[in-house]
């Protein structure tokens, strides 16, 4: 009889014990709280961004080209010289005879040839007019005396005159056949004379601005037709970027849009502002093999100068055009988002549980989302939620 | 002698109860061992037969672009017996009924003949035609997923054309038994396939004339393996090698030897578990009728039966059992063995996957089994042999119970009658109490080792694919392309975000270990494909520095800290010592990491990118992956809910087939280990009952004397058990542990409590048999034996 409270003590006990297994065994059965990321909330600024690479370019940049076609001597500045306005960039001078090929130095030889013979046969004319001339001189002269006397009549003293004028011409005509052969001759041993350098003063090429040599196109002699850019020149510290947007991203670019300058290789990215849109697309291949029309944004850099001292022109960088921004939005990463039918959804991490949220979403980055309506900052998001969420479902949060 | 035999029948018919449930054991020891080794015996032997007949290459390598005149120069190599150079692609394909692209490797056989390495069995059609530009060959595989037949066509983009080909036979290769997607440690069968063209036709597609960029070797049967793979370095290093391997390194093989390795384990664990357990059942249940035929024994041997005969009834009884054992275990293990080659038949493309059943299985089954036995029969006989005929006539002396130690210790002092005598009876063979137990513990470890699996792939896939890559898609460049493409990728439909990567091949040294893999670059603190630590905390990508999977650090044996040399593969082929920053923790293959930037800059390349990670509006991806295929540059797309699905369909039907085989192993285990330690204890203690139901205790009181025995056994035995199921997964994991995969052991509770429930379960419904036998136990019968 003692005993028995004490019994039922021990029972009770056990019963307790058996429960405890009892409960083990359920526990270990029941499904365990899904282990999630989970994200806070937060209210800050949002931004929306078109994000492309592009180069820098000066923004004033002068080419300078040859006005004439000549040789071009070596220049003396190198990319880099600051220049003043109206420094010596290039030189140019006649251009040099062409070479002869054997052919053409044989032909040209035989052609100075028979100049030259046409030329002593010119003379030999000339000779003959000359003393044809004397001749009549002469005889002018006897038929004058006579004629004076009134020996001969007038009418022969005229003719000796005639024959006389004709034999001046004839002479003249002599000497100039001759002049002609002797500038044959001369033009064949031209054509004969190749490759010799001739020292004439040339053109001389200056700065039209003073500014910093971008770029020597051609930096040993040559001959260059009129017109071949022969160096660039520019103010270096005005630079720009041009990015090209694809034109679906173009019409939400704005003039006067802030942008940052990324990954250019300084340790700060700089501020710029878009400057202009450019009102025509062009097609391009895109890096994937892909047609896309692209718009160039014009962006002016406004990060002071001594922040960007090493940037040159032709630089790559990469663009963060902003095409919205508020300063105080509700805003969670992208990664929390999933569709639930149509409308956007996150699962908010309250109480151990995940409970599904409808949201409203006003815009998206690559990052983050902003929250229209639907979230309150502070509220924890499970980022990147499994397939085996399900609303109301039991979560454990990493500790 | 035929009184003993009748005795034999007799006693047979008597324990038939308890002699069933140990045959059950042993036939579960039998059954798991030969379901093993045939299955390991069939796809060896099939491999085997497959590589002689079809002329399985040795060494493989694959590089650049070569001039046809270094396959001779590679053929003069001294023990290479055979050289054949081909012309290997990925190309990509557009396949009507998936959303994604398909990937095909695209590989080059002589116009219109089979290769003379790596020959192809072709399951149905032909061999193109040598004069067709627009003919293939299939893999098995991907036909059948595809349900592409001879005759069909498939539509690839060779080269920047789409091509329409028509497909002309199916095929199998002994390069391709298991498929892995290129690059990867991942089977996809409906989206990555292995396509045969004719040399010319894809020399064509690809503008590649009179050059080759793959060969395979054979080489001769004493040729060292290693100083040709060096040898072919040397040569192929110039034209933009990724570094020869041996058969041990190509994808396939190694997936087929790691199949085989496991089944060897299990072909060892298994049995050795049954066995030990059918060895220890049949020492306690002979040992105990030996104790009880003492009189018996006397009297057999006062009428002259010498010592060897009496030994030999016990041993006779044994055999008995064994071949009652062994008999239907041969039989389930060949049914077993034949169901899970067949499920391997799903997997791997043998031209015939034979179902090899060797006789020597069956041999070394019964061997085994009569081991056990006989071990477990020895010592019970001799003590039945040495015992001399006048002192067995008497009873033996009752055990000397007394108050132990540990009662005092448990608190139990004052406990009821009943649970104080189960108690005592507990304590008062501590032995045979301790190795019941432990063979609980076996059945309760055995039903875990079926189940955990399921633990174990999920936390896989849970830190592989939801922390460690939440990137719905990884995307595959063709070329190294600018930076630019990332934000072309974003502007993709249903994109939420994407990353970058960039992949180069790369060979990476330490000391003289070596090992060949891609090198990743990451951003600095990468979001979608991420590096996670054993504890699952992020790694950023560090600059200057690199990360290794840590069986990659394994493998070279290199701790953070040390250095290591990086040989790039591809390019202008820089090479650069890096520090190891840090090890990841990654399970499905072997890769290391460094900063994008650093990459690029070791590259001499500015912004360049591989690849892209991409979060996706889920209910939208079809539109993404429907886009991919307007853009020429994208060669490959990887989903992760795909792979997940592919590698659970795999991964599925296998741990499905374990929990249930193993369950039912564990419960037959169970049962013949509850049942007949209780009904030894009721022999033993069957005169005492009566007499306490004479007493006036009731029924279930006795019965909770009975029952208060194996309660304490289980209550000793489960959490054995538990211990032995976390010692025993552990062994299991590190044997099977394979170069690609790294399984984590995780064991969840509920895993644990299944192995428990399922013995309980089984030991309540012996209880119920055990109940059923005290209500018929013979009150008179019993209590007049003893007179």
């Amino acid at each position: 009889m003692k005993a028995r409270p004490r019994i039922s003590l021990r029972r009770v006990i056990y019963a307790g014990l058996g429960l405890l297994a009892l409960f083990f065994l359920v526990w270990a059965f029941l499904p365990k709280p899904i282990q999630v990321e989970v994200a806070v909330v937060q209210k800050g600024a949002f931004k929306q961004t078109v994000t492309e690479d592009g180069r820098t370019r000066a923004k004033e940049k002068f080419v300078v080209s040859a006005p004439v076609e000549g040789r071009l001597l070596r220049p003396q500045i190198k990319a880099g010289d600051t220049l003043e306005q109206g420094a010596l960039l290039a030189q140019l001078v006649p251009v040099q005879a062409p070479l002869l090929d054997p052919r053409s130095k044989q032909e040209n030889r035989e052609r100075l040839g028979a100049a030259e013979a046409e030329a002593a046969r010119a003379r030999s004319v000339l000779d003959a007019a000359d003393a044809q001339l004397r001749n009549q001189r002469r005889d002018l002269r006897r038929t004058e005396i006579l004629a004076r006397d009134g020996f001969v009549p007038k009418e022969e003293l005229e003719d000796a005159r005639l024959e006389l004028k004709t034999r001046e011409r004839d002479r003249d005509a002599a000497r100039a056949t001759l002049e002609r052969a002797q500038h044959e001759v001369g033009l064949a041993r031209a054509s004969l004379q190749s490759g010799v350098a001739a020292r004439l003063p040339g053109v001389e090429v200056r700065s039209p601005v003073g500014g910093k040599v971008l770029r020597v196109a051609q930096e040993s002699e040559a001959v260059v037709p009129a017109g071949t850019v022969l160096v660039e020149l520019a103010d270096p510290e005005a630079l720009e970027v041009v990015v090209d947007v694809l034109s679906a991203d173009a019409v939400r670019v704005v003039e006067g849009a802030p942008v940052t300058l990324r990954n250019w290789g300084g340790s700060q990215p700089l501020q710029g502002r878009v400057q202009k849109v450019e009102p025509s697309a062009f097609t391009k291949i895109s890096a994937l093999g892909v047609e896309e029309q692209r718009v160039n944004v014009i962006i002016d850099i406004t990060s002071p100068r001594d922040q960007r001292k090493q940037l040159g022109e032709g630089y790559r960088l990469d663009a963060d055009i902003v095409t919205f921004a508020t300063p105080n939005a509700v805003k969670v990463p992208v990664g929390a988002l999933f569709r639930d039918g149509e409308e956007w959804a996150v699962f908010v991490a309250c109480d151990g549980r995940a409970t599904l949220r409808k949201i409203r979403l006003g815009a998206r980055n690559g990052e983050e989302a902003l929250i229209a309506q639907g979230l309150e900052p502070g509220e924890k998001v499970i980022l990147y939620p499994s397939e085996t969420l399900r609303d109301q479902a039991r979560i454990k949060l990493p500790s | 002698m035929k009184a003993i035999h009748r005795m034999l029948f007799r006693e047979i018919g008597q324990m038939k109860g308890q002699l069933i449930t140990i045959a059950l054991v042993v036939s579960a020891g039998i059954a798991s061992l030969t379901a093993s080794i045939s299955v390991y015996r069939s796809l060896e032997a099939s491999r085997a037969r497959f590589y002689a007949y079809r002329n399985f290459a040795d060494i493989f390598a694959d590089f650049e672009a070569a001039p046809h005149r270094i396959g001779k120069i590679v053929r003069d190599i001294p023990g290479v017996t055979e050289a054949e150079p081909r012309l290997s692609f990925l190309v990509r394909l557009d396949l009507p009924d998936v959303p994604e692209l398909g990937l095909g490797q695209f590989l080059s056989v002589p116009d219109g003949e089979m290769p003379r390495l790596n020959r192809l069995h072709l399951r149905s059609g032909r061999m193109p035609e040598a004069w067709r530009s627009d003919e293939v060959l299939v893999s098995e595989i991907f036909a059948r997923a595809n349900q592409l037949r001879p005759g069909d066509e498939i539509t690839a983009v060779l080269n920047d054309k789409i091509q329409r080909l028509r497909v002309t036979g199916i095929a199998v290769s002994p390069e391709f038994i298991h498929t892995l997607i290129a690059g990867t440690p991942l089977p996809d069968d409906k989206r990555f396939g292995v396509f045969w063209m004719n040399e010319s036709a894809l020399a064509n597609a690809f503008d590649l004339k009179e050059a080759f960029n793959s060969i395979t070797l054979k080489i001769g049967p004493n040729a060292s393996r290693e100083k040709i793979i060096e040898q072919l370095d040397q040569v192929l290093d110039r034209y933009g090698s990724l570094g020869a391997y041996g058969r041990e390194d190509q994808g396939s093989h190694r997936m087929v030897s790691d199949e085989i390795r496991q089944n060897r384990v299990t072909a060892t664990i298994m049995p050795v578990i049954f066995l030990s357990v059918a060895a220890y059942l049949v020492h306690m249940v002979i040992r105990r009728l030996v104790y009880l035929q003492r009189p018996q024994i006397a009297a057999l041997k006062a009428m002259g039966y010498e010592d060897r005969t009496v030994g030999l009834h016990y041993v006779r009884m044994v055999a008995i059992l064994v071949v009652f054992g062994t008999l239907p275990g041969l039989g389930i293990g060949y049914w077993a063995g034949r169901w899970l080659t067949g499920v391997y038949q799903r997997f791997f493309m043998f031209p015939s996957l034979d179902f090899i059943f060797p006789p020597g299985t069956a041999a070394l089954g019964i061997g085994a089994s009569l081991v056990a036995g006989f071990a477990g029969v020895s010592l019970a006989v001799r003590s039945a042999v040495k015992l001399r005929p006048a002192e067995a006539m008497r009873p033996a002396s009752p055990q000397n119970f007394r108050r132990f130690g540990i009662e005092r210790a448990l608190g139990v002092r004052n406990a009821s009658p009943e649970a104080r005598i189960a108690l005592r009876n507990f304590l008062i063979r501590p032995f045979r109490s301790v190795l019941t137990g432990l063979a609980i513990g076996f059945a309760v470890a055995v039903v875990v080792l079926g189940v955990f699996w399921r633990d174990t792939i999920d936390y896989l896939l849970f830190a592989q694919f939801e922390r460690a890559q939440p990137a719905d898609a990884i995307l595959n460049f063709r070329d190294p392309v600018s930076r630019r493409a990332i934000y072309e990728v974003a502007h993709f439909p249903a994109v939420l975000s994407a990353e970058e990567m960039r992949s180069v091949p790369v060979r990476l040294r330490a000391g003289h270990l070596s090992y060949r893999t891609q090198l990743t670059g990451l951003t600095g603190t990468p979001e979608l494909k991420r590096l996670m630590t054993e504890d699952l905390s992020k790694l950023g990508a560090p600059p200057g520095g690199i990360l290794l999977g840590t069986s990659l650090a394994r493998k070279l044996q290199v701790q953070p800290g040390q250095s290591l040399r990086v040989e790039v593969l591809e390019g202008s082929r820089p090479a650069v010592e890096l520090r190891v920053f840090g090890l990841i923790n990654e399970m499905i293959g072997i890769n290391a990491y460094v900063g994008i930037e650093d990459l690029n800059r070791l590259m001499g390349e500015q912004a360049r990118v591989t690849g892209a990670a991409v979060l996706l509006d889920d209910q939208r991806s079809d539109r993404f992956f429907r886009h991919l295929r307007e853009v020429p540059g994208v060669l490959a797309t990887t989903a992760r809910s795909t792979l997940i699905r592919s590698f659970r369909e795999t991964s599925g039907s296998f741990i499905l087939a374990y929990a249930l085989i193993l369950t039912a192993f564990g419960i037959i285990i169970a049962i013949g280990v509850v049942y007949n330690s209780a009904r030894i204890a009721l022999s033993e203690r069957a005169w005492e009952l009566a007499s306490l139901r004479v007493l006036g205790f009731t029924r279930p009181e006795v019965f909770r004397i009975l029952v208060g025995v194996s309660w304490l056994e289980l209550l000793c035995g489960i959490p054995i058990g538990l211990g032995l199921a976390y010692w025993l997964a552990r062994l299991v994991l590190s044997l099977i542990h394979t170069e690609t995969f790294s399984l984590p052991l995780v064991i969840e509770p509920r895993s644990y409590a299944t192995g428990a429930a399922v013995v309980l379960l089984s030991a309540a419904a012996t209880g119920v048999i055990l109940f059923a036998m005290i209500k018929r136990l013979d009150l008179i019968g019993v209590l007049k034996a003893r007179e």
